[in-house]
Formats: structure tokens, sequence, C-alpha cells
């Protein structure tokens, strides 16, 4: 059954069109990549999801739902933007998330920290940006969210914290939930995947299983995306 | 990190991973595989891909499962034996079709390899 349903959306900025009519149906239990090129509408469709901003027109129904303050509880979305309270040490960040959110699992949290490497007793303003991008997949992953949404998590970020940042999306990916994954690293993100979305101008141009598309087309998302996208 | 050629199936390269691993005694422990989860992790690789290569290594008579237990290598004899007769079957198939497609005679073949890449006299 679908988690996720969203039918003919759309999203209009003034006269900007960021989302132009999306239907999409995502199952849970599956890894899905977001993938198109700046301003492809991929930020627009995931806070939407997260009922953080409210859609033009269109349908969208999470678990059955319409998005409201109550499917904010089954939703963890980590935006691209750093937002975590600089004066806090990461233990208290801990704390604040288990205060606003009843998934989030301090102990998991704790151990992530420590397979990350990151000291609980360090302030967040003392972390490099690598840092702070594990910090932020770390409080992510520590929510036991039926959906768990992570715009671009390898942004800005070393090889080897890269890897580690990729480990750990699959070491905590749970068994039922649904995990979207934005990223303009596609090579990077593909082997994680099981199905790959490609947007572009809020248009989707492709959906469909990975291992079907190098099993039949002989191509990886990579190439499949140079093929939608390349001029 | 196995380095994957991302336009060819990642179960495929995974598998063909792991059968070597099974020849040089690297990959089970007493004949257990590690958990779907445990592969997943180890070749960052999507926990689905990692529950399907078991699921194709079951149908090739590598391994099958034990419910609630794992999954463990298969029990057939001369397994790594026979493993390892077809895996050089495919190599050496693809390296002569490769070198005929550059000219090379089966004669200059064997004396290449018998200089070690090295054909000059």
């Amino acid at each position: 059954m679908s988690l996720l349903e969203i039918k003919n959306l759309s999203k209009i900025y003034q006269k900007r069109i960021a989302l132009n009519s999306i239907t999409l149906n995502l199952v849970s239990g599956k890894v899905y990549g977001l993938l198109g090129p700046n301003g492809s509408g991929k930020t627009t469709l995931m806070k939407i999801i997260a009922n953080l901003m409210q859609p033009s027109s269109g349908e969208i129904l999470i678990d059955g739902k319409a998005p409201s303050i109550n499917s904010r509880n089954i939703v963890a979305y980590m935006p691209t933007i750093n937002y975590l309270y600089k004066s806090m040490t990461l233990t208290q960040i801990g704390l604040f998330f288990s205060d606003f959110f009843n998934d989030f699992n301090m102990e998991d949290y704790f151990k992530l920290l420590e397979e990350m490497e990151l000291p609980k007793t360090l302030k967040v303003s003392a972390l490099s940006s690598g840092m702070s991008s594990k910090l932020r997949v770390a409080t992510t992953m520590s929510r036991n969210a039926k959906i768990i949404m992570l715009d671009e998590p390898l942004n800005g970020i070393d090889l080897i914290t890269r890897d580690c940042i990729i480990k750990t999306i699959v070491d905590n990916i749970k068994n039922n939930s649904t995990v979207i994954i934005s990223s303009h690293m596609v090579e990077q993100i593909e082997p994680i995947l099981d199905e790959a979305i490609l947007i572009n101008s809020g248009h989707i141009e492709f959906f469909g299983d990975v291992e079907v598309l190098r099993e039949q087309q002989g191509l990886s998302v990579a190439n499949k995306y140079r093929e939608v996208f390349g001029s | 990190m196995l380095k994957y050629d991302n336009n060819k199936p990642i179960y495929y390269q995974v598998i063909d991973d792991i059968k070597k691993r099974i020849i040089n005694n690297t990959f089970h422990k007493n004949s257990k595989f590690p958990s779907t989860r445990e592969l997943a992790i180890e070749y960052s690789i999507n926990p689905n891909t990692a529950a399907r290569v078991y699921k194709e290594m079951e149908l090739q008579g590598l391994c099958y499962t034990k419910k609630g237990l794992g999954t463990y290598l298969s029990n057939e004899k001369n397994l790594t034996t026979l493993l390892k007769e077809n895996m050089s079957k495919t190599l050496v198939k693809d390296f002569k079709t490769n070198m005929y497609a550059l000219g090379f005679s089966e004669q200059e073949l064997l004396e290449l390899i018998k200089n070690g890449g090295n054909n000059k006299k």
C-alpha cells in the first residue's frame, strides 16, 4: 500500500511554477532518490510533504491523511540549512529533539554520535561543516519515523565523511520506513537507492527501479540523468 | 568498499565479489553468511538489494536459508572447486574474446602470458 500519495500537486511562487502537477505513489520499505538540477523543485516537494509549506493545488496523502501538525510526528525532514542552536551541546540537541518528537531515540542518537566520532560534550558552534552535516543526519536518523527525508545530505562534504554518512543511512533504514534522499551526487548515492525520481522544472521526467534500469537499459542512474538533463 | 560499475546491476557485482570470497574463505564463518543487514552495511548497498543478493544466490544453489537463523553456504561437495572453475572459465573466455578482437593469435596469447604481459623479445 502507498504510504505517500501525491496527485496533481502544484506549487506556484508568485509567477514561477516550482511544481507542475506532480503525481507520485511511494510505498514503505523503499529508498527513493529525488534527483534533479538546482531549482527543479526537490526542496519544495519535501517541504510540502513535511507540512512546512502549502501546495497551490492538488492532493497529498500521508498514510491516508492530509499533511498536518499530526503528520509531522511520522515525517522526519532534514533541511539543507543548519537549523540547530549554536550554543547547545550535542547532548542538549538530543534532549531538545526528544522533547519535540516522541519517536526520537536517545540511545540510537548517542550510538550514532559515537560511530560518527562526534563528542557529545561539544557545542554546535565548535563543529566543522562536515561534522555539522553528520550531526544533522544523526538527529534525523534517530527518529523512528515512517517517512525520512534527507535534503542534500552529501553537499559540500569530503569523500571520507560522505562514505560515513552513506553507511549511517544504510545502517539506519528502519524496516518499514520510506526514505527520500535528494542529491546532486548521483554516482555516490545510487548504490543505496531502490528507485530514482528525476525531476526538472517541476516535472517528473523519470521514475523507476534503478536495478531494472541497469538490467534492461544498461544505464546507471547517473547516465540516465545525463540522458534526461544533458543537452 | 567495492567500487561499482553503476551501469550494471549492483546485485550482480556483489554476487561476483562474494563468490570470490567464498573461494578464498573470507566471507562465511562456519558456513554462516552475514545477515542481509550486515551485508547492506558492508557493501554500502540498499537493504532490499542485499536481500536480493541472497535470493539470487539461493536460486543458483550457492546457499540456503534456515528460517529465523540466517543464510548458510550450500552443503554441496566441491562447491568452491566448482565456483573456481566456473569463474575462471568466464574470465578466460572474456580475456580471449577481447584479445582476439585486438588481433592476437592463440600462440601469441600463450607467449604473452608466459612473458608476463611483455611481448618484446
